[in-house]
Order: C-alpha cells, then structure tokens, then sequence
C-alpha cells in the first residue's frame, strides 16, 4: 500500500489533516487537468473544489486496490464534463467539437492579433493554445490533457478513462496532430502577416 | 515499418511509452529515413515550445473552502417522515418516474414478496451499486411539513463513462403525492438546497407543491427509509454518443419495497439537453 492509499484510508475514518494533505499534493496536477480541459480558471477552481468534497464524501468506498491518482482523475474527468454540461445548457449553444476546417476560435484570435509573433505575449499564445484545446473532441482533449498536463502515464489514462492503452495512444496522436496544424497555421500565418 | 505507421507512433516515443518490437521497429525506421527523423523533431519541438507542460495555478487557496464545504451536515441520513405509508412511497416512485418518462409503470404483477432486510441486501449486491464506476445519489427529505425542507446530495462514485441523469420527485406538504404535470415556466422560486452548487436544487410551483430535482449519475437510490420500506434503483443505463458526450439512451428502472418488486426497462431518446422521453 502506498502513501497516498494510507491517506485515503485515513481520510475514510474522517481524518481531514490525511485529506488535506492529499489536497495539497494533487491540488496542482488537478487543477492542471482542469484548467486545459475547461479553458477557464475560474471554472477549473469550482470543479476541483467539486472534486475534492466528492473525494472526502466516497472516501469511505474506496478500495485501496485502485490508485488515488486514478480515483481522484476519475472524480475530477466526471466533474469537468459535468461542468461543461451544465455550461452548454446555460449557453444553450453547441461547442464545436472537430470541425477543424471551419472558422475557428483560433482562426477568431489570429484574425484580432496584428503583432508580429516575437511580440506576442505569452498570454495571448495561452489563448490559442486554449482555443485549440478547446475544440478538440471531449475524447482526445481527456486524453491529452491527462497525459501531458497532468503528466499522467497511458496506463493511468486509460485506466481513468476506461479505454485502452492503444486507444490512449490514438487518442493522443490525434490530439497533437490537430493542435499542432492548428497551433503551426495560425502561427505562421502570423509570422507572415496573415490576417 | 512505413512512414505513416511510424509517424502514428511518434507521439508514444517522445513520452517514454513505447517499447519492445514496436519501439525497435521505430527505431530502426528512424535510422534508416531522414524524412521521419525530421518530422519526429518537428513535433518534438512543437510540443516542447508551443504546448509547455507548465499551466497556471489557482488563483487564490482554495483549502479554506473546501474545510468549509467538508464540515458541511452528512446527508446520510433517512427520510424522517413517519406518516407515510408504502403505497404513499410507491405512489411518489411512481410519479417521480414515470411522470417524468411518461411511462405506465404497474403493468406486471408485484413480485416475490421480500423483507427490508433482503431489499437491502439486494441493493447492495446489484451491479454497479458499490462499484466505483457508478455514481450515486441519496436523498434525505425532512420535515415534509409546512416549512418544507429537501436535502439532497451526491454520493460521489466516479465514472468514465456516466452522464446525468435527471430526476425529479413531487410531494406536497402535507405528505400526500400528487401527480400533475410539470410546468417549468411555473415556478414561484428557485433556491438551491443543501447539496452542493447546481447539481441539485429546489423547486416551489404556484400551487406549493414542492419538487425536488438532482442531476445525478448511475445507479440512482431514493431512500424512502426503513419506516417506510421502498427504493426505486435506475440501473445498468445504457449510452450512446451525443455531440461527443455519452449520454443514457436506455436503463432498468427497479423499485422495491417490502411487498414486492417492480421492474420496467426504458428506452430513451433525447428529446432535447434535459429531458427524456420513452421511446415505442
């Protein structure tokens, strides 16, 4: 049993100094996760809260035969679909999900960007990351944002997320490839002074 | 190996998770081809420099109110109302669900009788029940009096595959369950209840009725406690994919009680984001 199984088991009986401890040593990653999948910080911070009172409140059910890495991405992967469930319910309009040929966030973003890219901030780069991110498929960004933000191996992932190991692998091909046409056109459409 | 198969592999190399034939195939591959030695550095360096590893943290410490939202009162509890009887526990499992699905439920005989004690050993041994891919619900319902008071909270058991699934249960103050029709564009007030954020809330209509709704995820159990001797269980819910997202496509609707069982299978189709409609 590893350290993190003996603090879920002390969080079962009720020791909050075990589930704090176990807080602060994933709060990061989780929030990592979080924050890429949803593309805000305001929501990531409601959903890992969410995620760790679901995590205090099952305590009591977890096996230890499982890893809390697994459970604990398990919870917040349920809380973040969860939250953008609710999210297309209030907004009542579709999040686009693969329609990689069509006018996109990230096209939006590009077209209002006329510094040269040597001069775009950092902030500005997150946010087409983010736009990119965001019209992944729920699938591949899952997958992508578990392994590489939250550093997470394909086991862990497809344990997690209930698939394959092979289809992790797909999964985050996929992901990269797409980020990458998309990341690599708007870029160099703007190094080049495309509009 | 040939070039496509081995750029589907390059992503798995630059993250350490290739390994044995496949990762001496690819090896062996990138020796012998400049092109794919060239374009596994191209991605190697895209991932390095444009999608950095490193994200933002939260905004401000986020501990103190998750010490505040764990003291918070256990919702583990049961339904205190003792005046009710079966029938009037049934009556609202009925009403709940098949209100909400449109569905006739009592079209079979009642089953083998069973005692509370088997009830709960059933419950506890379903599929899914204590698995940790489920996620289920609770729901301690108090005071069902003049001051109606409906608690309701998630018990959290994660799932890859779940989705919400919307319930809906009607009572009236006085402890008698009305069927009616739901009108959304009749509610006097909206107010959250003491489960967490928007995944539940309470609902008061025009005519004091009170409606107690919880997003929640598979199975379902709605404790009507052991005064009263009844569960209505959604189980084994099937998906199918909507927009990308798995959403219940079809489920067992069971409810027990300590004279017996009844059990119906519902297919659904979405009708739109919130709501399900029995299909054929």
């Amino acid at each position: 049993m590893d350290q993190d199984q003996e603090l879920m088991l002390r969080t079962a009986n009720g020791d909050s100094s075990a589930f704090e401890t176990l807080f602060r040593k994933w709060e990061r990653r989780v929030y990592a996760f979080l924050y890429r999948a949803l593309g805000s910080g305001e929501a990531a911070e409601d959903c890992l809260q969410e995620t760790f009172v679901k995590l205090w409140r099952s305590a009591p059910r977890y096996r230890p035969d499982f890893k809390v890495s697994t459970y604990l991405f398990r919870i917040a992967s349920n809380a973040m679909i969860d939250q953008r469930r609710r999210e297309t319910r209030h907004s009542r309009v579709a999040t686009p999900l693969s329609d990689c040929d069509t006018y996109s966030s990230v096209d939006a973003l590009r077209s209002d960007v006329s510094e040269p890219p040597d001069e775009i901030a950092a902030k500005e780069a997150d946010e087409l990351l983010q736009a990119a991110i965001a019209e992944l498929p729920l699938d591949q960004r899952t997958a992508f944002v578990l392994s590489h933000f939250s550093g997470l191996t394909y086991a862990e992932v497809a344990e997690i997320t209930h698939t394959k190991l092979g289809t992790v692998a797909s999964r985050k091909f996929a992901a990269v490839k797409t980020l990458q046409r998309k990341l690599s056109r708007s870029f160099g459409g703007l190094k080049n002074g495309v509009q | 190996m040939e070039c496509n198969s081995a750029e589907t592999q390059f992503v798995s190399y630059i993250d350490g998770e290739l390994s044995g034939p496949l990762l001496e195939q690819l090896e062996q591959h990138l020796q012998e081809c400049p092109k794919c030695r060239a374009a596994l550095e191209e991605m190697r360096n895209f991932l390095e420099v444009r999608i950095p590893k490193d994200s933002p943290e939260p905004s401000h410490d986020l501990l103190p109110g998750l010490r505040r939202r764990i003291a918070e009162p256990s919702f583990e509890r049961v339904w205190t109302v003792r005046r009710l009887s079966l029938a009037a526990a049934a009556a609202l499992a009925l009403v709940a669900a098949g209100w909400l699905y449109h569905v006739d439920f009592f079209r079979g005989s009642a089953a083998q009788a069973r005692s509370v004690e088997r009830v709960l050993s059933l419950m506890k041994d379903a599929t899914g029940w204590q698995d940790i891919y489920g996620v289920a619900a609770e729901l301690e319902i108090s005071q069902v009096a003049a001051a109606d008071t409906v608690k309701a909270a998630l018990v959290p058991l994660p799932s890859p595959e779940d989705t919400p699934v919307e319930i809906t249960y009607k009572s009236s103050g006085s402890g008698e369950f009305l069927q009616g029709i739901l009108d959304p564009g009749n509610y006097e007030s909206v107010t959250e209840g003491a489960c967490s954020g928007a995944e539940c809330w309470i609902l008061h209509d025009s005519t004091k009725n009170l409606w107690v709704s919880t997003r929640t995820h598979t199975p379902v159990r709605v404790d009507f406690g052991t005064a009263v001797g009844g569960w209505l269980s959604i189980q084994n819910i099937e998906y199918s994919r909507r927009e990308g997202v798995l959403v219940p496509s079809g489920f067992d609707v069971l409810l027990w009680g300590p004279g017996g069982e009844q059990s119906l299978r519902l297919t659904l189709t979405l009708k739109d984001a919130e709501f399900f409609q029995q299909e054929g």
